[in-house]
């Protein structure tokens, strides 16, 4: 329990960041609706991460189910921000 | 939905639930009394002070007496808000020097009919206490502990919604009188969860944006702004006022014409009036106030008094979305948006919400000591910290106001002593606890609270019956609801206890059996 606990907060706070980020590239808004929308998707972001983790057999599985969708969504970070 | 989904979600909603409902349960108490602050406020002044009743003196007097023969930081800030239905009397937050003064600031209540300093407003502790105990525990970083406890609480939502999806529709409303007391408690824990759904959900994504917006903030910070905190800001709709001291003392005439220009512009008094640089040529006046009319929208306009030029004004037409999205979630959060009755409402659900954490904690102690192998000392741990953390709470709650109605107004320090009363009170019923039968602790707990919240009213009719009588004749009803809320409080809390020592129901027969 306390090691999915740690991919709950850990891996849900850097998903949750990452696919604000990305959604502050993308939406074709402007800035101050843009960080308004990210503020309210990115915490039940966070709160869905903590149910893919805690709802895992295992640890790593937990990190894989959190993991995953993170590094696809640093990839689209790095991306937007190198370009 | 995988089987092993299933259980690992219960194991986890079950463990999270017990780990934080102690804490969950004191912010949505406070949170629930704290809806009616503004009322509670009152209470706590209305019946030290004689009422005057004639004409109320302007804005631009009151700053004049606010700051007289105080050693004001002209340098700093004035700040002004005036009188509401929400609350009769000016606040004045005089900034000073703080080598002549040994303090920062002084926040002054003072009648708004003859100008008089009629406390300070941190003497009455009380409201803001409950607030803050709702917000932060009153302790330091908790606003951010308070955070991850709602975070916690969200996923509690969540992965709830998902172990009863099958049953959503179909068990909606199922209360199941006559089986056995899991399955009540089950029954009672699942009705309270679906019905407070919209409600726990909203609670718990503004909250989290009040307490853990910082973890963005920085983020959105170091990587979108590379470092410029200020245009991250600004971004964001937050403005400040910025102007450079020039030593050429002034009069002005015109701050009066500007609020009420304002006011009629938006159809409300601005809620904050504030002053930079006061009493020099370089003086700003910002107002803050409601958009009449309008859900959420407020209105911000920076003037110079030197000239009356704009610095800055954010009104329906132009303003950040942020600072909207954050204003509609604080209305829905604390109920503003409408009236009284929506705030009983509110109270009802948040008490509702009490109810759910504790039926959560029995349910997990009733699975517990059914299991031969679980560790009994857990099961009488978990039962002791519930009630000291729900009833506990509600005691002391209950001292506190009784507390702020018999300390004297004129004693140095009062308000710590109302503190000292409440974290005394839930010591003392934690050290209780351990020593009595959870079946007299209920019993006696209650009775208690609803003598300690009986005896509050007496109170206030034996030191203030005259002050209240004229209260009653100028027409201000507020005292007198509080009084009545808190009467049927105590009545309830009567009820309850004689319904438990007569019939020992579900809870006590639990409790008393852990």
């Amino acid at each position: 329990m306390l090691h999915k606990t740690l991919v709950a907060i850990l891996a849900g706070c850097l998903l949750s960041i990452s696919i604000m980020l990305n959604l502050n590239y993308l939406l074709p808004l402007n800035i101050d609706q843009k960080l308004i929308i990210g503020l309210l998707v990115a915490f039940p972001m966070w709160a869905i991460a903590m149910v893919m983790s805690y709802s895992s057999k295992s640890a790593k599985q937990a990190w894989k189910r959190c993991g995953y969708p993170l590094v696809v969504s640093a990839f689209i970070n790095v991306f937007y921000f190198m370009g | 939905m995988k089987k092993y989904t299933l259980t690992n979600l219960t194991d986890a909603h079950g463990w999270i639930g017990i780990i934080i409902s102690s804490l969950l349960f004191t912010v949505f108490f406070a949170g629930s009394i704290s809806l009616f602050r503004d009322e509670i406020y009152q209470w706590s002044v209305q019946p030290t002070q004689a009422v005057e009743q004639g004409e109320i003196l302007s804005v631009s007097k009151i700053m004049q007496l606010a700051v007289a023969d105080r050693p004001f930081n002209a340098k700093e800030h004035l700040t002004i808000i005036p009188p509401s239905e929400e609350n009769p009397y000016y606040q004045a937050y005089v900034d000073l020097i703080e080598e002549e003064a040994g303090r920062e600031y002084i926040g002054l209540l003072m009648d708004p009919v003859s100008g008089k300093v009629v406390g300070e407003i941190d003497q009455f502790i009380l409201a803001e206490f409950i607030y803050r105990l709702h917000r932060d525990l009153n302790i330091p970083y908790g606003v951010y502990l308070i955070g991850f406890v709602t975070l916690f609480f969200f996923f509690m939502v969540l992965s709830g919604i998902l172990i009863h999806v099958r049953k959503l529709i179909g068990n909606f409303f199922q209360y199941r009188v006559e089986s056995n007391t899991r399955s009540k408690l089950l029954d009672m824990h699942n009705v309270i969860g679906t019905i407070s759904l919209p409600f726990t959900l909203m609670y718990a994504l503004s909250g989290l944006i009040f307490n853990l917006v910082i973890i963005y903030q920085i983020a959105f910070a170091v990587i979108l702004y590379k470092g410029d905190q200020d245009a991250l800001l600004k971004d964001a709709g937050v403005r400040s006022v910025e102007v450079e001291w020039q030593s050429k003392p002034h009069q002005y005439q015109n701050i009066d014409q500007l609020v009420e220009q304002y006011r009629l512009e938006f159809g409300h008094m601005p809620q904050v009036v504030r002053m930079y640089n006061y009493g020099d040529q370089s003086a700003a006046m910002h107002l803050i106030g409601r958009v009449d009319n309008m859900f959420a929208q407020r209105y911000e306009v920076a003037l110079n008094l030197s000239d009356n030029s704009i610095i800055f004004k954010d009104d329906a037409e132009q303003h950040s979305e942020v600072r909207h999205g954050v204003d509609t979630l604080s209305e829905l959060h604390f109920g503003g948006f409408a009236g009284l009755d929506l705030r009983f409402i509110y109270f009802i659900l948040g008490i509702a919400v009490c109810v759910l954490i504790v039926t959560g904690n029995m349910l997990w102690i009733e699975k517990r000591q059914k299991r031969l192998k679980a560790s009994q000392r857990s099961v009488k741990i978990v039962t002791h910290t519930t009630l000291v953390s729900t009833l506990g709470i509600g005691l002391a709650c209950c001292v506190a106001f009784l507390a702020e109605r018999l300390i004297p107004v004129s004693l140095i320090n009062r308000a710590d002593f109302v503190i000292y009363a409440f974290v005394g009170s839930l010591v003392l019923s934690a050290i209780v606890a351990v020593f009595i039968s959870k079946q007299t602790l209920l019993v006696g707990g209650f009775r208690l609270a609803g003598a300690v919240l009986f005896f509050t009213i007496f109170s206030d009719w034996l030191m203030y019956s005259e002050n209240l009588q004229l209260l009653w004749q100028a027409n201000e009803v507020t005292v007198f609801g509080m009084q009545t809320g808190l009467a049927v409080i105590a009545a309830l809390f009567t009820f309850i206890a004689h319904k438990l020592a007569n019939k020992k129901p579900i809870m006590t027969a639990e409790m008393a059996s852990a």
